[in-house]
């Protein structure tokens, strides 16, 4: 039964955590679009998204089973666990058969408690920035698309040039995903900031950093299923502790800190005495007798500011830990604040058209179609940046600067030769788990306008050298621009605003270096006008005409 | 030609069939069809019917397309659109002259377009992926420069050189496959405009003159055997994507040449019914025939018109 909860365990976590890698890197999109509901159930998603069932379902099953959830659903859990195993495997072959050991830590409550209220209370205010940052399954996507999706774009180019250049055309060659380096450098920071915690302090992130993991751990401190010391046979040998990757299992006290056990089910089958189970001891008797001598446990153990001090004066590790994340927390801080200060007087200097074609008097940039309005996709976005590596035609990017500090990482759309939003396409609607981008049909988002083409004659091919060009208006799936007579049978684009839906097509295929037509964000999204057609009678054409 | 040329000619290619057989090919595609005619216009028919109709005009596929030839057809799939919207060539057209190449021994058949949407999407929307797959070709991918390759154009004007896909450059036989279309820059779209989807750098035509550049494009030295027009529905305003089924007419026609010069007149005077355009306002055409691809004479050519 132990082994089979284990087995149990990494299946499912391989399962879901390959099938959400999967759906990060489909760089051919020939993955499924279902897939997205693997993301609509992650936590920070289905807050933001106001899903309340999926919410509740979540908390159910946490106040069932314990903080499943973590090792089996948070992509970034099981990437913890893929770092953690890789650990492992360091650990046998590099230096010999040596095992993972870890020992027993007091939580890092001030500072868990701390993150969820820096990160819940501006939340309730509308700033989702701080979840941004610290949402785990965002910095997974961050993750994936900044740093893994380059290599299997590279992995898919090279197998593609081998095939093609042996007439097989079932892989082709991907652009590459210039996801610009600001998404690097976050994923880069994350990457390794995981990488630290985990060699050095296993699961600490979940259990100290984590909103989510410290929201959940609210809840399965009171869960029914959970892993359990049996009293009498337990002899405090200790082999439970120094196999819990949370480190909340405390032999001495025979007591499991619940609030950070991820049930990863490590320590169940290590006890010799087979005196730790997974049973639905939670809501019993006998786990209140628990409680009382947890109770006394932490009693005996929460320091007063005396022995606080000794403590430090001793060096002990535990404190030392405590002590050494709250200096990672103070210089991620600072970090953040340099960052701030140092991005100031480049926005300022940038002002608000930092933009990717040309010098053009652009005021602000267009959202994806279905962001509703600037304040609405401020607050929802959490730049996972899957609709960025969903996105066809790449038109999608990630802001550096574009749409000010609290853009920054939320995707906007930069216009690009072949870079422009796809009328037939929704496909950002249809994947964003947070509903940032909210669900639209491909009818509905047809008629989202997110901006207005502007058309600036004295820089048209037409106007100026006297050509046929036409590119804009063939490139605008409503005719909002279209081509109206000019001079000397040369016809020069006019744009009708109301049936602009501003994908950018024009913009995108102007062949001039600073486009004579370019579209200007709107920052509440419209309703375009549909365009109204007529059918041409032309009758029953039944001759050639030559 | 006469019976007695014709004759030879097929000895000539017989014999040159065993030595090389993109030669036989070249013959070939430079005596263009094997009764004399030059100009095929077909009306009435279904798309795969028509084309069946057009090929036995000019002695059956195996007058293009020999044993173990590898194929080329490049119709216009340059838009995110459904089959009805006619932004694109018609699917079951591509198809059956994927199945009429086949059926000739071509050893492959290649289809391909330099898209303006999406490729991906533009290849399964217009239906053509579906067919060309059934019918046994295959698509081949375009929308990475890696894919092209520089051709001298000696001839052009404006336009001296350009990046043309690999796939054309390397074939024995390429056919040229259209779809007739109002277009808002170059104001109509037949065999020469296509021409643009065989190519990497659109938007140099764009910013050179877009006219003269596809004029100069269709100077390219490897002609295709045929330039299909797909006339079977047409968008007739504003085009060349088209927003809606009321911007498409049903011509229910197809024409076919050798000379995209006189192929693209008699477009231009089978649309010109449905809505009115001229030589003057399609200007392309007039330096086309100036730079020697073609005649706008359809009087002067052998012109075969058939209703079904």
């Amino acid at each position: 039964m132990n082994r089979f909860l284990r087995y149990l365990r990494r299946t499912l976590a391989v399962v879901v955590g390959g099938a959400i890698l999967l759906f990060f890197l489909d760089v051919t999109h020939t993955m499924p679009r279902w897939m997205s509901a693997l993301l609509q159930i992650q936590v920070v998603p289905a807050l933001l998204a106001g899903s309340a069932a999926i919410l509740a379902v979540l908390f159910l099953v946490t106040l069932l089973f314990g903080r499943v959830y973590c090792s089996v659903v948070c992509p970034l859990g099981i990437l913890q666990d893929v770092i953690l195993r890789f650990k492992k495997w360091w650990l046998r072959i590099v230096r010999k058969r040596k095992r993972l050991r870890t020992r027993y830590a007091r939580p890092l409550n001030v500072l868990r408690y701390g993150v969820l209220v820096l990160v819940g209370v501006p939340l309730l205010i509308g700033l989702t920035y701080p979840l941004l940052l610290l949402d785990p399954y965002s910095g997974f996507g961050r993750i994936a698309v900044g740093l893994f999706r380059p290599v299997a774009v590279w992995i898919n180019n090279l197998l593609a040039g081998i095939l093609n250049a042996a007439g097989n055309y079932s892989l082709y060659l991907v652009p590459e995903l210039s996801v610009g380096g600001v998404i690097v450098a976050f994923a880069v920071i994350l990457l390794v900031a995981l990488i630290v915690l985990v060699w050095t302090r296993e699961r600490l992130w979940c259990n100290a950093i984590c909103p989510v993991g410290t929201l959940l751990g609210l809840i399965s401190r009171f869960s029914l299923f959970r892993v359990t010391m049996d009293r009498s046979k337990c002899n405090s040998c200790g082999t439970c502790a120094s196999n819990c990757k949370s480190r909340c299992i405390d032999s001495k006290s025979k007591t499991v800190d619940t609030s950070r056990c991820v049930t990863c089910f490590d320590c169940l089958e290590r006890c010799p005495q087979g005196g730790i189970t997974y049973a639905p001891t939670g809501w019993s008797r006998a786990r209140k007798a628990d409680l009382q001598q947890m109770k006394k446990t932490v009693e005996e153990t929460v320091p007063v500011p005396q022995e606080q001090k000794e403590i430090v004066a001793c060096s002990d590790l535990e404190a030392e830990n405590e002590l050494s994340l709250t200096g990672l927390a103070r210089r991620r801080f600072l970090k953040g604040s340099l960052l701030t200060l140092a991005a100031l007087p480049m926005s300022a200097a940038l002002g608000k058209n930092g933009h990717g074609r040309g010098r053009i008097q652009q005021h602000r940039v267009p959202l994806p179609p279905g962001a509703v309005s600037f304040d609405h996709f401020m607050e929802k976005c959490t730049a996972c940046q899957l609709c960025v590596s969903k996105c066809p035609t790449q038109v999608l990017q990630p802001a550096f600067l574009e749409n000010g500090l609290t853009g920054m990482m939320r995707p906007y759309m930069r216009f690009k030769v072949e870079s422009f939003c796809n009328f037939e396409c929704n496909v950002c609607s249809e994947v964003c788990p947070n509903d940032a981008i909210i669900k639209q049909t491909l009818e509905e988002k047809k008629l989202t306008r997110v901006g207005v083409a502007h058309f600036r004659r004295g820089h048209c091919v037409v106007f100026r050298d006297h050509q046929d060009c036409g590119a804009c208006a063939e490139h605008c799936p409503t005719q909002a621009v279209h081509m109206v007579p000019f001079q000397d049978g040369l016809t020069i684009p006019q744009v009708e605003p109301e049936l602009c839906i501003g994908c950018g097509g024009c913009e995108s295929i102007c062949p001039v270096v600073s486009p004579a037509i370019y579209v200007e964000g709107l920052e509440v999204q419209e309703k375009a006008t549909p365009p109204e057609d007529q059918k041409l009678d032309v009758g029953t054409i039944d001759d050639f005409g030559f | 030609m006469d019976r007695r040329e014709f004759l030879k000619a097929m000895a000539l290619a017989g014999a040159a069939a065993a030595v090389d057989l993109s030669a036989a090919s070249e013959v070939l595609a430079q005596n263009g069809g094997s009764k004399g005619t030059d100009l095929v216009a077909i009306m009435g028919g279904e798309p795969a019917v028509m084309l069946r109709r057009m090929l036995a005009e000019y002695g059956g596929i195996g007058t293009f397309v020999k044993k173990g030839m590898k194929v080329v057809l490049k119709p216009n799939i340059g838009w995110d659109r459904t089959p009805e919207m006619a932004g694109n060539t018609n699917p079951e057209l591509v198809g059956e002259m994927v199945k009429q190449c086949l059926a000739a021994g071509a050893s492959e058949v290649l289809v391909f377009d330099h898209t303006c949407h999406n490729w991906v999407k533009c290849y399964e929307n217009s239906g053509i992926k579906k067919a060309v797959e059934a019918a046994g070709g295959k698509m081949v991918p375009a929308a990475d420069e890696s894919y092209y390759v520089e051709v001298k154009l000696p001839k052009g004007v404006k336009l001296k050189s350009a990046k043309i896909h690999k796939a054309l450059v390397d074939c024995d036989v390429w056919f040229n496959m259209p779809v007739l279309k109002h277009h808002g820059g170059a104001k109509l779209t037949v065999s020469m405009k296509n021409y643009m989807g065989i190519v990497w750098d659109r938007r140099a035509f764009h910013s050179l003159e877009l006219q003269q550049c596809i004029a100069d494009v269709v100077t390219y030295a490897k002609k295709p055997a045929l330039h299909i027009v797909d006339a079977y529905r047409s968008v007739v305003k504003n085009g060349p994507q088209g927003r809606s089924l009321d911007d498409v007419v049903k011509l229910g026609s197809l024409l076919a040449s050798a000379d995209p010069v006189a192929v693209d007149t008699a477009a231009l005077k089978l649309f010109s019914q449905a809505k009115p355009v001229t030589l003057a306002d399609v200007s392309h055409i007039g330096k086309a025939e100036a730079l020697g691809v073609g005649t706008t004479h359809l009087e002067k050519l052998n012109v075969k018109r058939i209703k079904m």
